[in-house]
C-alpha cells in the first residue's frame, strides 16, 4: 500500500515519441521553408505524429485521473502550479512580439516615412469585425464562466450547455478572423506593420484553436461524467487558458487593432 | 470506573463526528447554494451577451466593404527576396 499521496507515473513511451515528433516536425518545416524536395511531405507527417503524440499522451493522462484516481489534492496542486507557470511562459511569449510591435511603432525609422502605420499602408477599421470578436470573446468569458458555475453547483445540464456556447462562440471568431485575413488590404510581406500585424494576431488565432480544441475536449469529458464538483482541474485549466487568450485579445485590439491603427 | 471512562471517551468521540458531520453538511449547503447563485448571474450574462452579439454582426456585415489593394508604391510593401514555400500568393490579404 502507498503512503504518500504523490503519483508516481508507470514508465510511458509518449515523451519519447513525442520528442521525436517534435524532430520530425522542426526537420519538416526547416526543408518546406527552404523548399528542399519531400519537405512538405516531411513535415506533414511531423505534424501528424505530435497530434498524434498529443492524443495519446493525454488520453493517458485522462484515464490516470478519472479511471485510475491518482489525481489526489496534492497531485491536483502541482497540476495547479504547473498550468499557472504555462501560462506566464505563454504571455511572456505574446510580450516578445508586443515589444517587437512597440518597438517599430513607438519609434518608425524613415524607411517606413518616420510614421505609424508606415506611409502606404491602408489599415483595417477596428470598430468592424475587431470589435465585433472583442464581444464575442468577452461573451464566451461569460459563457464559460456560467458552465465553471454550474460545474460547482452540480448542474450538469446547464455547465453542457454553457461549454457548448462558449466552443460555438470561439468557432465564430476564428471564422471572422479568417474572413478578416482574407479581406486584409495588406500581406505579411507588406514591411513591418504587416509582419507584426500578422504575426501578433496570428500566434493569438493558433491560441484560439488550441483552447477551443481544449474546450471540446471538456464537454466531451463533461458529457462522459468525467467531472465531479470537488474534482474537475481539466476544466479549470481549460477556462485558465481561454480567459488568457481573452485578455491578451483585449491588448492586441487596444494596441494593435485601435492604437496602432490611428 | 474502567467501564465509565471508557463509555465517556466513545460519547465524547460520536458527538464529535456529529458536530463534524453537521458542519461540512451545512457548508456544503452553502457552497451548492452560492454556485447556483453564480450559475443563475452568469447565465443571465450569457443570455444578454448573445442578442448583442447578433446585432452587432449584422451591423458590421451590412456595412461590410470589400478592400481593394492599390499598387504598393513603397518599396517596403510587397517586399521579398523570394516566393513562399507555396508560390508567390501570400495567402492572407489582398493581393
Amino acid at each position: 500500500m502507498r503512503k504518500h499521496p504523490f503519483h508516481l507515473v508507470d514508465p510511458s513511451p509518449w515523451p519519447m515519441f513525442t520528442g521525436f515528433s517534435t524532430f520530425v516536425l522542426t526537420v519538416g518545416a526547416s526543408m518546406y521553408m527552404h523548399s528542399y524536395q519531400g519537405g512538405g511531405i516531411v513535415l506533414s507527417l511531423g505534424l501528424l505524429m505530435v497530434l498524434y503524440s498529443l492524443f495519446v499522451w493525454w488520453r493517458d493522462v485522462v484515464r490516470e485521473a478519472t479511471f485510475e484516481g491518482h489525481h489526489t489534492t496534492p497531485v491536483q496542486l502541482g497540476l495547479r502550479y504547473g498550468m499557472i507557470l504555462f501560462l506566464l511562459t505563454e504571455i511572456l511569449l505574446f510580450l516578445a512580439f508586443f515589444w517587437a510591435f512597440f518597438h517599430s511603432s513607438l519609434a518608425p525609422t524613415v524607411e517606413i516615412g518616420a510614421i505609424w502605420p508606415p506611409k502606404g499602408i491602408e489599415v483595417l477599421n477596428p470598430w468592424e469585425i475587431p470589435f465585433l470578436n472583442t464581444v464575442l470573446l468577452l461573451s464566451s468569458g461569460a459563457s464559460v464562466t456560467w458552465a465553471h458555475h454550474a460545474i460547482l453547483a452540480g448542474n450538469r445540464e446547464q455547465a453542457i450547455q454553457g461549454l457548448a456556447l462558449t466552443i460555438i462562440l470561439a468557432v465564430i471568431f476564428t471564422g471572422f478572423q479568417a474572413y478578416e485575413y482574407m479581406e486584409a488590404p495588406f500581406t505579411i510581406a507588406d514591411g513591418i506593420y504587416g509582419s507584426t500585424f500578422f504575426m501578433t494576431t496570428g500566434l493569438h488565432g493558433f491560441h484560439v484553436i488550441i483552447g477551443t480544441l481544449f474546450l471540446s475536449v471538456c464537454l466531451y469529458r463533461l458529457i462522459n461524467y468525467h467531472f465531479t464538483r470537488q474534482h474537475h482541474f481539466g476544466f479549470e485549466a481549460a477556462a485558465w487558458y481561454w480567459h488568457m487568450v481573452d485578455v491578451v485579445w483585449l491588448f492586441l485590439f487596444v494596441c494593435i487593432y485601435y492604437w496602432g491603427g490611428a | 470506573m474502567q467501564a465509565l471512562r471508557s463509555q465517556l471517551a466513545r460519547a465524547a468521540r460520536q458527538a464529535g463526528v456529529r458536530r463534524f458531520a453537521t458542519e461540512a453538511v451545512a457548508e456544503f449547503e452553502k457552497e451548492t447554494a452560492h454556485a447556483a447563485k453564480e450559475t443563475s448571474k452568469w447565465k443571465m450574462v450569457t443570455y444578454a451577451a448573445i442578442p448583442a452579439c447578433i446585432g452587432l454582426t449584422v451591423l458590421t456585415f451590412s456595412n461590410a466593404h470589400t478592400h481593394h489593394r492599390n499598387v504598393p508604391a513603397y518599396p517596403y510593401m510587397d517586399y521579398r527576396v523570394r516566393d513562399f514555400p507555396w508560390g508567390p500568393n501570400p495567402l492572407i490579404g489582398c493581393k
